[in-house]
């Protein structure tokens, strides 16, 4: 029999927010009634099977990026599987606050045989690069000093960071608080692993001909920038601290031509 | 992707390969787990599929192969990705369910069309709701922050050098008035994303502001490629009829510039005549 001219009022009509239709949800409209059993059953089985997939990778999404809650602590170890790899995300950008120091590495190699180069500074020549064109790979350059820094020093990810400071004000001296436990150990290591890599290829470069480095160690520097309270004080000059690292065995890592500053008195 | 992945051409072995600075292990990392000649290989393939993607070459098999070996470039990119690499590898994941190059029409014959129609929509319901997602997380996330709540978190960015133009930054931080401005406006923005697109007429405005704030951290905060990612995704809210009709209108100021440019060009010769008779 051939379909009716005027279709008969529909059963449902499902518009979600006005997006693109291409006769997908568009077809629970007027024109449903013209289909054959086998199209309404293989459209209603596509929408019953891709809608509640739909609703639950955004329920775990929700519970990923979500504050610490009952619910997230109950569904961890499901979230923290399904998000381990192509649906990790951590939209934080620049929150709670937003990175309010300037950091400096600096680097020093030791040559086979004893010899200590003088320190030099791996970040400044990034920066400069950026400075100048920003479109270009500097772009990216620029942030490798900050990882692995901020990785080497085991600053997790914000959930677990939160949680810290709850742990830190009951139990000051926890393993958790203090970073010594196995999870922050494995970031620190991690940590490790890209600064031997960063000084390793900078090293290279520092080196002549002949002589081999056996190991590099670092000194991580942050620079206060000014206080908006401070905001017109001539007098105002930022503070430098830091840490050192131990000497950390060489590694070869692919060259990079990067430029080196032989560090200054304040870097 | 072929911007991020032709600027860091030259270094690619020291920041993606075999032998780079750091070459994750245990996620899906092809590019790290390679000899140097297979990782160029794969690289240049990587190339070519980020190009005949922007084309619209190859149809869904391309979408496929870029999602794949960008899905496993972000995981050898730890140490300089961000934000955009992170919702980028998201959203190829559910555009490769997305008819991207309009072969679809409504009312398909077909039954297996059909539910590609299905496919195509709860894709781009996907993509919103991502965008949501991250617009809606990470204003939440700031209202947590003393500095966005005073105010203060732009003049405190914009003083981090990996984080400010030289000139731009430096302009806006001689103005720490419009600093304290943009902070709050930011956050708003971000919170009242989610809301906004729902409702078409807003969600025009929404995309308005989102690019011209994405457009502003580019020039200010010097982040290129977060910037530019952000931007082609809150591009993908306005439906084809909304670019259609920005067509037309774009072609109706085109002509009446044209006409006004050829009605100067005649004025001269119209006085010639003038004078001569």
């Amino acid at each position: 029999m051939a379909a009716p001219a005027l279709p008969s009022p529909p059963p449902f009509h499902i518009n979600l927010c006005g997006v693109h239709r291409k006769g997908g949800l568009g077809a629970f409209g007027p024109v449903w009634m013209r289909y054959t059993v086998r199209q309404r059953t293989a459209l209603l089985a596509a929408f019953c099977i891709l809608c509640p997939l739909l609703i639950v990778h955004f329920v775990i999404t929700y519970l990923h990026l979500s504050p610490l809650n009952p619910l997230k602590v109950a569904a961890y170890p499901l979230v923290s599987w399904y998000t381990s790899d192509v649906f990790a995300q951590n939209w934080s950008l620049f929150a709670p606050n937003p990175i309010h120091h300037n950091s400096t590495l600096l680097v020093q190699c030791r040559i086979k045989g004893g010899e200590e180069t003088a320190w030099f500074n791996i970040s400044e020549g990034m920066n400069d690069g950026h400075d100048r064109n920003p479109v270009g790979p500097y772009g990216r350059l620029v942030r490798m000093h900050v990882t692995a820094t901020r990785t080497y020093n085991a600053n997790a990810d914000m959930t677990t960071e939160q949680l810290r400071e709850t742990v830190c004000e009951r139990d000051p001296d926890s393993e958790f608080c203090l970073r010594q436990d196995e999870h922050s150990k494995r970031i620190r290591a991690v940590g490790e692993e890209m600064l031997t890599g960063l000084g390793s290829a900078a090293c290279s470069q520092v080196v002549s001909p002949g002589q081999e480095v056996e190991a590099v160690r670092f000194r991580m520097l942050t620079h206060t920038v000014r206080p908006w309270s401070k905001r017109n004080d001539p007098d105002w000059q930022p503070t430098v601290t830091g840490t050192e690292t131990d000497w950390l065995a060489y590694r070869k890592v692919a060259p990079i031509n990067m430029r080196l500053v032989e560090a200054g008195e304040y870097d | 992707m072929l911007y991020i992945y032709s600027a860091n051409f030259a270094q690619r072995h020291y920041l993606f390969g075999p032998n780079a600075v750091y070459v994750s292990k245990g996620a899906f990392n092809p590019f790290g787990s390679v000899s140097p000649a297979m990782f160029d290989f794969l690289y240049v393939l990587a190339m070519v599929a980020a190009f005949a993607f922007v084309m619209g070459l190859g149809g869904r098999l391309v979408t496929l192969l870029n999602f794949v070996l960008f899905w496993g470039w972000t995981n050898a990119a730890l140490l300089i990705g961000d934000g955009g690499d992170n919702v980028l590898r998201i959203m190829l994941f559910y555009l490769l369910f997305a008819d991207l190059h309009g072969s679809l029409k409504p009312n398909e014959p077909s039954t297996w069309r059909k539910v590609l129609g299905i496919a195509h929509n709860l894709a781009l319901v996907a993509v919103g709701i991502q965008l949501s997602a991250l617009y809606l997380t990470a204003g939440m996330q700031k209202v947590h922050g003393d500095m966005w709540r005073d105010g203060t978190a732009l003049w405190y960015i914009l003083q981090v050098r990996e984080f400010s133009h030289p000139v731009v930054g430096q302009f806006l931080l001689s103005m720490p008035a419009f600093t304290i401005v943009f902070t709050h406006l930011t956050v708003f923005f971000q919170i009242a994303f989610p809301w906004l697109i729902v409702h078409p007429t807003l969600r025009r405005y929404a995309v308005a502001i989102g690019a011209a704030m994405h457009l502003g951290i580019l020039a200010a905060m010097n982040i290129v490629s977060f910037s530019l990612i952000m931007i082609f995704l809150d591009l993908m809210m306005i439906p084809d009829a909304d670019y259609i009709r920005l067509g037309k209108r774009i072609e109706a100021v085109a002509a009446a510039f044209n006409r006004l440019r050829q009605g100067w060009a005649v004025r001269p010769s119209v006085a010639e005549a003038e004078r001569s008779s």
